[in-house]
């Protein structure tokens, strides 16, 4: 896993679920940080550059949700992979950021850190 | 003598008929002309006979008591043929006459002098005669006999008056008749057009070219003005009415002043008062007058309670997705809770097991709520499952439609789960080329009927029991509806695995 050293963004506003896929995607060689909000992830990406994948809500508290996040990080910072997750409907092809990869809730976590293995390799 | 043949000639008595005179009272105009006749030709006896073919009677006499006579003592019947008058001298001496009665017995008549009685068409009918009780040998002077025939001409005139009269009050008291019930029948219309609740109006189309313009109203009902809003709408346009009415109501009165094909719609009025109308139209009258009649209801109420409905399932749909929404949250939560509780028990293949079968429950869930939570079809369920293996297309689904409660929507689908999961990781699809075969029946009829459904691995390799004391062994055994029905038999090819269960069963709610 030549990889493993890459960093996630974990954003999901349910502690408990953020808890565990930091602790998944930790077990699985990735170094992860968490933030519970749009603006908590925007205040971790200007701060450091080296995010390589986020992993984010779509439902998430305060003005801006998980698409606007995943449209404005394909902007500012275009080498970023992004992986999408809801409990809602899957959203439409145009409202995903090009590239990005949606689980609908619940997901298996295997299925997304092989996903991010991908991504980072 | 016996009267003549033409006594009883089916002409000669229609034309008698067609006068209706038989049998009515007395008239002046008659009892005048035999006066007359009595005075003009000095007889004693004056007579206005109708000959019918059993009698002859007398619509006006002098000096004659019976109304009437047999044929036998008629010497009318004898005038019938006579071209011109007949006058016997000596009755007593004549071979039409002798044996008379009349004259060999009272009154004992002796002098005949007749003039026929000629309808139009030339039937002759009867006969104005005038009797002596003496002979006369010398008979009638000649201006007693063109007295007598001029009077025999004035009886006609009165017959066919009299006849025109009755015809005339027939065909006026026909007419009244008409007109009254003319009459009843505008009145009840009238009473309809004022009584319904509906609105009604007929209007008159105005056309710029082939365009419809506008209209005006020729009739309005009471209703009219509470359906609509508008007030004494009669002899007004529509555009000084309501002139931002919207165009398609000019269009559509037109279209049906112009072809006569009446239209049944529904439309939205913004000028009378934001109302939708439910309307019937059609041409009345002369097509030239390009009249309209409208019968309308407002149909505002039906619209909002559609309106309301269609928002209670609006509401009910969002509540659905917010719901399903919630749910998947909590999967997702009761996943990460089983996976940090066990993730320092060893077994990361337990774990990863027990997060499949949440995610098969979780879809089934879906499935249901999509549904409002009464029921699924069985393809439904197994287009949720299978679809989500990598090695979907290796299955070949087949059976009829079958409704599925919500009990058994989730217990088929963890069952149908567990199947797939085992042939992935041990049966048909572990290996390439290996495919499974889905298909069910329904069997028996009438309440009694029984969901068969076969699962049959091919081309895979030689499976043996697994082992029975597993979850997912014990889930297989528990069958469709969660109480049996299951047969397991491991064949060469793979698992073969038969389910049965109650149809009504699966439907309960």
């Amino acid at each position: 896993m030549t990889s493993s050293t890459a960093v996630v963004l974990v954003v999901e506003d349910d502690p408990l679920l953020r808890l565990s896929a930091v602790e998944e995607v930790e077990a699985a060689g990735f170094e992860v940080l968490g933030a519970d909000s749009s603006a908590a992830a925007m205040v971790v990406l200007v701060g450091r550059l080296d995010v390589r994948i986020v992993f984010t809500d779509i439902d998430l508290p305060g003005g801006m949700g998980g698409l606007e996040l995943a449209a404005v990080i394909r902007r500012r910072w275009p080498p970023i992979a992004i992986i999408v997750t809801s409990g809602h409907v899957r959203p439409d092809e145009g409202e995903l950021p090009a590239g990005s990869v949606f689980f609908p809730k619940p997901y298996g976590m295997p299925k997304v850190i092989a996903e991010m293995q991908r991504m980072a390799a | 003598m016996p009267p003549p043949d033409y006594t009883f000639d089916a002409k000669r008595l229609a034309a008698l008929d067609s006068y209706t005179v038989l049998d009515t009272p007395a008239e002046p105009g008659f009892d005048d002309i035999v006066l007359l006749a009595t005075q003009i030709c000095e007889a004693p006896v004056a007579l206005v006979s109708l000959v019918a073919s059993d009698r002859q009677w007398f619509k006006a006499r002098i000096g004659f008591e019976p109304c009437e006579t047999d044929l036998e003592s008629s010497v009318c019947v004898h005038a019938l043929v006579e071209p011109d008058l007949l006058v016997i001298p000596d009755l007593t001496r004549d071979a039409r006459s002798r044996d008379n009665p009349l004259v060999t017995g009272a009154p004992f008549i002796r002098f005949y002098a007749g003039a026929p009685l000629r309808a139009p068409d030339g039937e002759v009918i009867g006969s104005l005669c005038v009797l002596d009780d003496a002979p006369r040998p010398a008979g009638l002077t000649e201006t007693q006999a063109s007295g007598l025939r001029a009077l025999a001409r004035q009886v006609m005139s009165q017959l066919e008056l009299r006849r025109a009269v009755a015809d005339r009050d027939r065909a006026m008291a026909l007419g009244r008749t008409h007109d009254r019930r003319r009459q009843e029948s505008e009145d009840e219309y009238r009473q309809l057009f004022e009584a319904i609740e509906a609105g009604f109006c007929i209007v008159e189309m105005r056309f710029d070219g082939d365009r419809p313009a506008d209209y005006r109203f020729v009739e309005v009902n009471p209703a009219f003005a509470g359906q609509t809003g508008l007030e004494d709408a009669r002899g007004k346009w529509m555009r000084e009415l309501a002139p931002g009415h919207e165009q398609h109501w000019f269009d559509i009165y037109g279209e049906v002043a112009a072809t006569g094909t009446p239209a049944r719609f529904e439309h939205f009025a913004r000028e009378l008062g934001g109302r939708w109308f439910n309307v019937h139209a059609f041409r009345v009258g002369d097509p030239a007058k390009r009249r309209v009649g409208i019968l309308f209801n407002d149909d505002t109420d039906r619209k909002t309670r559609e309106e309301l409905k269609r928002e209670a399932e609006e509401t009910q749909a969002l509540l659905n997705r917010e719901l399903s929404h919630r749910m998947k949250n909590m999967f997702a939560m009761v996943q990460a809770i089983a996976t940090q509780t066990l993730r320092d028990a060893g077994d990361r293949q337990r774990v990863a097991t027990f997060v499949d079968r949440v995610q098969a429950l979780s879809r089934a869930h879906d499935v249901l709520i999509a549904r409002n939570w009464r029921s699924a079809t069985l393809t439904e369920v197994v287009d949720a499952v299978l679809p989500t293996f990598s090695t979907a297309n290796s299955f070949a689904v087949s059976g009829p439609p079958v409704q599925l409660g919500p009990r058994a929507t989730l217990s088929v689908s963890l069952l149908l789960f567990e199947l797939a999961t085992n042939a992935v990781k041990y049966g048909a699809l572990s290996v390439d080329g290996g495919h499974v075969d889905v298909h069910w029946t329904i069997d028996g009829s009438g309440g009694a009927e029984t969901l068969v459904l076969d699962w049959r691995e091919r081309d895979g390799p030689a499976v043996s029991l697994p082992d029975h004391t597993g979850f997912g062994s014990k889930l297989l055994r528990l069958g469709l509806a969660g109480t049996g029905g299951a047969e397991l038999r491991f064949a060469e090819t793979g698992l073969e695995a038969r389910f049965e269960a109650s149809l009504a069963r699966l439907q309960q709610s």
